[in-house]
């Protein structure tokens, strides 16, 4: 059975694409057949994220206007077998495709992948329409600032009325030295507010720059922000994984676990 | 600089030390993230209901201008709040108010 999951958030610049190329890789690592759709039309990134940005011939766009079949566009990750990309145009804007061709596309590619996984851009124009149109269920990307909890909400309300079947959050780039200290909202404060289904809280980690200078996602790694994806690869997977964030709440902990793992 | 501790009258040296001190237990006591919820809860009612935060603001004083005739209200813990559809187990996708109201004592000579 396919599930088709779509990554928004409304800001831009919480780590949507980050969060669908690790995602997206950590479900093909664990050996499911995964498509990652990038659907920003006209500023894609997802193909840089995910090291492909030189093999793209054709992009959605084409396919969707019959340019090209569907097959052609795909890109083959060869660092996992069953791990796609459909690129977006980047010279097009977002008129370009419907709701309805959309749809229509994912429906297409529902019997040859296990998840079908939507990089939606920011804001919620036409092109946040098109991305949740075929959609399952939302993962909703956060960080524990102000103006993203606040565009997470009017995404939830907005995703709500579109009466889609699942929404979980992520919460991205904690800071748990900060939230000790009071400096920052912790999951509980994010929770409070939103109240939907946390998926996953992904720590504030170095080494999500180092991966997207390189082009090489970091899940499954042994990095805090790599064994975080792969926590909520398996959550979707259905398992039950307790919260890595628990973990780093005590000082001492924390600080013993990052010596540790950093080698 | 000019303004040194010898030009504050002695007597005042103790207070103005101990203002600074105290400015420092308040800071600890409450840091910007709990500023950054109490501000996102306030921003969200008004967002969640297409409404100023002024509005909301009247509504829970007259609630509590009304309550407080029965009962002694605790006004600066009270909590108004909108919740909508799903969140608020509403199907009809309407929104639904829901206050919060602290008190210390019914007064029973009205009731």
């Amino acid at each position: 059975m396919s599930e088709v999951i779509v990554v928004t958030s409304g800001k831009g610049g919480v780590g949507k694409t980050t969060s669908t190329a690790n995602i997206g890789m950590g479900l093909a690592q664990m050996d499911k057949r995964v498509v990652m759709i990038d659907t920003d039309i006209g500023l894609r990134n997802l193909d840089v994220i995910l090291g492909l940005e030189n093999r793209i011939i054709y992009n959605l766009v084409d396919v969707v206007e019959g340019t090209c079949r569907l097959k052609q566009a795909l890109i083959r990750d060869k660092r996992y077998p069953g791990l796609f990309l459909l690129p977006s145009a980047q010279t097009r804007d977002k008129s370009s495709v419907s709701p309805e061709q959309m749809k229509k596309l994912v429906e297409q590619m529902r019997e040859d992948f296990d998840y079908i996984i939507l990089d939606c851009p920011a804001g919620i124009e036409q092109g946040f329409q098109n991305a949740i149109a075929g959609a399952d269920r939302a993962l909703i990307v956060t960080t524990p600032e102000v103006a993203a909890i606040r565009d997470a909400d009017r995404i939830i309300g907005l995703l709500e009325s579109q009466q889609i079947g699942r929404m979980d959050l992520i919460v991205n780039r904690l800071r748990f030295d900060m939230i000790r200290n009071g400096e920052m909202m912790s999951l509980e404060d994010i929770m409070d507010i939103l109240s939907i289904d946390l998926i996953g809280a992904v720590p504030d980690d170095e080494n999500v720059v180092v991966s997207t200078n390189q082009g090489e996602p970091l899940v499954g790694r042994n990095t805090m922000a790599g064994q975080a994806y792969a926590n909520i690869c398996l959550r979707l997977m259905g398992q039950e994984v307790p919260l890595l964030a628990e973990r780093y709440q005590t000082g001492w902990f924390r600080r013993l676990t990052r010596f540790l793992v950093r080698g | 600089m000019v303004s040194s501790l010898d030009t504050i009258p002695r007597e005042r040296v103790g207070e103005i030390y101990m203002g600074w001190f105290s400015g420092l237990q308040r800071k600890k006591k409450k840091g910007s993230g709990a500023v950054a919820k109490q501000r996102l809860k306030t921003l969200l009612i008004s967002d969640r209901a297409d409404c100023s935060a002024d509005l909301i603001n009247g509504i829970k004083g007259d609630i509590g201008l009304t309550l407080s005739k029965y009962m002694e209200v605790d006004v600066d813990h009270m909590e108004v709040n909108i919740l909508q559809s799903e969140r608020a187990l509403r199907s009809d996708g309407s929104m639904m108010l829901v206050a919060r109201v602290p008190f210390k004592e019914i007064n029973k000579v009205i009731c």
